[in-house]
């Protein structure tokens, strides 16, 4: 099996299309890690400074935190950066490689990510709901927000593996790797 | 099938699912839920949101990504590559310096924050790269960062001594003073095996050649201890030495950290725009790698031990008629088996419970007994399938293979071991310093 | 009807509480009354879910049956933490919450909240009065409330935590695990935790010297036990019966145990050279005042908080001319033989 020019121009295409949600979402996430550290630092001269901690900060702080690392998820899994076992992976063939990934990605991540994004979208829109804030801080802030980005964080990994799968089928079709050494398509 | 033969099956699988080579995060989470369901049904979608939403929202964890991009900033910068190698030529020709300096920087990093994940992954980014340079041994650099980053677990402050105070009954004040010398014996342990291995076989930590200390003059070797390594030392000096100092805890001292290694970086005017938004997508990156990585393995492991398969084993072990020492030994040893596919809150709070009431009615001291089982728990992170300290590891430094990273796991866990050993032998080691303060 | 029924509950506390001992005890007397009918076993905080999703948990039927506290749920509804922790404002003390919740309307409201208000398949019983909460824990004493306002305390959370803030107290937010290093180390002056028993875990004596026992944040504190509503439905009725025997009798196990537990506590850390003080008098006034404030935004804001907050006032007062008459004389009997004893604090 291999692959024509334009098939392989068009699949390209395709999967940059399909990195493009986890790809923005993911580097707008990235930029949380700011305010997070102005949050906190904040937090430390308030307190050992002025002798008066904020309300706010920590919350704050575990909601940028919650929000960076999921939203970050899919855009990690589009760099292929989630970690792997990879010592016997890394002996087979790329078409091999393409198999296994695309045969995990089908059988074993969609259902996962079914799941995962249906049953946190219940639980978020339940917090919705119920105006649902977290009681474990003085100021009791609204927790909804950060509940909903568990099913936006599934939907963009269902989208990433869309994205993966093709690139599975990419190796399995040219016998080929569908990234090169650094990682770049 | 029972429920518990279930929990042997979905631990089978792990191991196998790991071999294939798909990211393990999402091959977790698959297992999790099919095993779950049969032992529980569809509720085992709530355990999944239940545990991926307590770790987001859990502030103490938040310090990882603000140690990894304090790491990126010092790593851009090429500040810790400098420091590294002007502590590497001021060391001159021990052979396997820098097993020393990176042991000692996880010591330290160990007594200010117990946050595996942060320490493994910042010593990863900041010491891999110099050490791979500088032709060290792949395996035996990887177990001293992957097993030096697990010393926060035992040197106080430490959560999982604070979890198992209230679960054995014992001040948690008491165990953290019980655990500082069995802390710092496994930190020099590990100093001098890695020191011993390379001086005995300088190919393990390459000492600088005649010709480049020759190279060097006094006055550069001088220079770069100024500008190399006294700057980015104060700057981790200060980072860590405010939680010690009590000025802030660990998520408010990473922040101030990353704060002030990125004005260093821009004094050494080594930071450009570019660099510092590597520096803010890396730090995504890996946070991603690290946390989603970390909620998978907390569900896989409250399927597991929802399906009871350790409290069964335990249970059955316990009715079995050994004496004393030989009993400890088997209950220290379901410790560290099921601390391959389970991490350590089931083991403190569903099967410590279980043996403790045996092993009071023995004769043995809790205190004592808590600390044997802190030690042996510190493996939990590095040993198979469950072995997050390599798994982080890997984020950091992809091209480390993986086999690498767990062979030179092996030796120290090894070690590990050898000290519970010790500490069995002698509980003096243990019990010294609380008595000696208590009077 | 031989049929064995099992039930796993899963607690917030850990297992050398002495809440999860008297859950313990809970089971115990429901396994023995229904001669085995009922197998109960009783799970630590993080067995399965973290202790704040334990109502979900149990709604959901993640877990069989829940301990936790009311006020864990104000998030979800403000109206929850008046089940626990009730406004010093009311007028309400530890027994008069438990006579308005089993003898007047509480328990009522409180299954109308779950289920009604919530929507949640959840049977409640509250079953272990442990109020009231000390103050806690202090690196030094102080005289007065500007003193006060110069320590740097672990608030509980909650409209408790609120109150502080608005009294001025630097309270610091603070997830427990973090207390014990950042008291050792200095980050923060003083904590409240849970009460002199279950404080001995932490250690907080061995770091701080100071306890102060009298705090108004959580004066009054009550236990429960949540139960998922399809399990309770697929009950017999004789087991229902026997569940709600040993929760009434959890009820008065915990009065008895709580006194004595944390007496025995509070002796031996005066042995140990800790300075057990009284809390300065103005600190009542202020938070009273400073409570009744935040607590209005809640009236206003909620018609179901206004409902319960209104039953519980107005039961305060229609026992507070015999309950104030019986808190005397009972203040008398122990005050008075303390004298007789020669050991008044004065
Ligand atoms: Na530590
Ligand atoms: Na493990």
């Amino acid at each position: 099996m291999s692959m024509s020019e334009a098939h392989e121009r068009r699949l390209r295409r395709a999967t940059r299309i399909l990195d493009i949600p986890g790809m923005i979402v993911g580097k707008a996430a990235a930029w949380l890690i700011v305010p997070m550290v102005g949050a906190l630092v904040y937090e430390v001269i308030a307190r050992f400074v002025f002798n008066s901690p904020t309300m706010w900060a920590y919350d704050a702080t575990f909601m940028l935190y919650g929000a960076l690392f999921m939203l970050g998820a899919a855009y990690t899994l589009g760099l292929d950066s989630h970690v792997r076992a990879d010592f016997l992976f890394n002996i087979l063939s790329p078409r091999w490689q393409g198999i296994i990934d695309g045969a995990f990605t089908l059988f074993l991540f969609f259902p996962a990510m079914y799941f995962f994004t249906v049953a946190t979208f219940e639980y978020a829109a339940t917090s919705w709901q119920q105006g649902e804030r977290i009681p474990t801080s003085p100021m009791m802030p609204i927790i909804y927000p950060l509940k909903s980005v568990m099913p936006l964080t599934g939907a963009l990994l269902f989208i990433q593996g869309i994205s993966e799968l093709l690139k599975s089928y990419y190796s399995i079709a040219s016998n080929r790797r569908f990234r090169d050494e650094d990682g770049h398509p | 099938m029972s429920d518990a033969v279930l929990g042997l099956v979905a631990l089978g699988l792990a191991f196998v699912g790991i071999l294939t080579g798909y990211p393990m995060a999402f091959t977790f989470i698959f297992i999790a839920l099919v095993f779950g369901w049969f032992g529980m049904g569809e509720r085992v979608v709530s355990l999944m949101q239940f545990q991926f939403f307590a770790l987001m929202r859990n502030t103490t964890l938040a310090a990882v990504p603000l140690f990894l991009f304090m790491g990126f900033i010092l790593e851009q910068s090429g500040l810790m590559e400098r420091m590294f190698k002007a502590l590497r030529l001021l060391l001159g020709r021990v052979r396997g310096s820098l097993f020393l300096v990176v042991l000692l920087v996880a010591t330290v990093f160990a007594a200010a924050t117990g946050i595996v994940g942060a320490s493994v992954t910042v010593l990863g980014v900041m010491a891999a790269p110099i050490m791979q340079n500088s032709g060290y041994d792949i395996r035996m650099s990887a177990g001293a960062i992957a097993a030096g980053g697990t010393l926060g677990v035992l040197i106080p402050p430490s959560i999982l001594l604070i979890v198992m105070g209230p679960v054995v009954g014992v001040p948690v004040t008491d165990l953290f003073t019980a655990a500082i010398v069995p802390g710092l014996m496994l930190s020099t342990v590990y100093i001098i095996y890695t020191l011993v291995r390379s001086y005995l076989n300088p190919d393990l930590g390459p000492p600088l050649t005649a010709a480049e200390i020759s190279e060097t003059t006094a006055a550069e070797k001088f220079r770069e201890l100024f500008f190399g390594v006294i700057p980015v030392i104060v700057v981790i000096t200060f980072t860590l030495g405010v939680i010690i100092a009590g000025i802030a805890t660990p998520t408010d001292a990473a922040a101030s950290g990353a704060l002030a290694s990125l004005v260093l970086a821009l004094l050494y005017r080594r930071m450009s725009w570019a660099a510092f938004k590597r520096c803010v997508y890396s730090t995504l990156v890996l946070s991603a790698m690290i946390m989603f990585l970390l909620g998978s393995a907390n569900f896989f492991g409250a399927v597991f031990s929802r399906l009871g398969s350790a409290r069964l084993l335990t249970e059955f072990l316990l009715a079995l008629p050994f004496s004393p020492t030989v009993m400890l030994l088997i209950i220290l040893g379901i410790v560290f088996v099921l601390g391959s596919p389970l991490e350590w809150i089931p083991i403190v709070l569903v099967i410590v419970p279980i043996f403790l009431p045996t092993m009071v009615e023995m004769g043995y001291d809790p205190l004592w007994f808590s600390i044997l089982v802190a030690v042996t728990l510190q493996t939990s992170w590095l040993t198979p399938p469950m072995a997050l300290s390599a798994y982080f590891l890997k984020g950091v430094v992809p091209q480390w293979k993986m086999s690498d990273i767990y062979v030179g796991m092996t030796q120290f866990v090894a070690l590990q071991l050898f000290v519970v050993l010790l500490l069995v032998a002698f509980p003096e080691l243990v019990l010294w310093l609380p008595r000696a303060l208590a009077n | 009807q031989d049929e064995t029924h099992t039930i796993n509950i899963q607690t917030a506390v850990p297992n050398s509480s002495l809440y999860f001992k008297l859950t313990e005890d809970f089971a115990e007397r429901a396994e023995a009354m229904s001669g085995g009918r009922l197998q109960i076993e009783v799970l630590p905080d993080g067995a399965e879910v973290s202790a704040f999703e334990i109502l979900d948990a149990v709604s959901n039927g993640v877990i069989d049956a829940g301990y936790a506290w009311p006020h864990y749920w104000s998030g979800k509804h403000s109206a929850f933490v008046l089940f626990s922790n009730v406004p010093a404002s009311t007028g309400m003390d530890q027994p008069s919450l438990m006579s308005w919740y089993y003898a007047g309307e509480g328990r009522e409201l409180y299954t109308e909240l779950v289920q009604e208000v919530m929507g949640l398949d959840v049977v409640p019983f509250l079953v272990q009065p442990m109020g009231p909460d000390p103050l806690g824990w202090f690196s030094r004493p102080f005289e007065s409330m500007e003193e006060f306002r110069s320590i740097k305390y672990r608030a509980p959370p909650g409209i408790a935590g609120q109150t502080y803030n608005a009294m001025g107290v630097p309270a610091v937010a603070m997830p427990g695990g973090d207390i014990v290093p950042s008291a050792q180390r200095g980050t923060i002056d003083a904590a409240e935790w849970i009460g002199p028993a279950d404080d001995k875990n932490l250690g907080l004596s061995n770091i701080w010297e100071y306890y102060y026992l009298q705090g108004l944040h959580q004066q009054t504190d009550v236990g429960e036990l949540l139960i998922n509503g399809a399990l309770w439905e697929g009950l017999p009725d004789d087991l229902k019966a026997i569940i709600e025997t040993a929760a009434l009798a959890n009820v008065a196990m915990t009065n008895a145990t709580n006194l004595h537990e944390n007496a025995l506590a509070v002796r031996d850390y005066e042995e140990q050279g800790i300075n057990v003080l009284d809390t300065p008098e103005e600190y009542y006034d202020l938070f009273i005042e400073a409570q009744n404030e935040v607590v209005q935004d809640y009236i206003d804001g909620d018609e179901f908080f206004a409902r319960v907050y209104n039953s519980q006032a107005d039961f305060a007062e229609m026992v507070y001319p015999y309950h104030s008459r019986v808190i005397a004389l009972q203040s008398a009997v122990v005050n008075g033989a303390a004298e007789v004893r020669g050991e008044t604090k004065e």
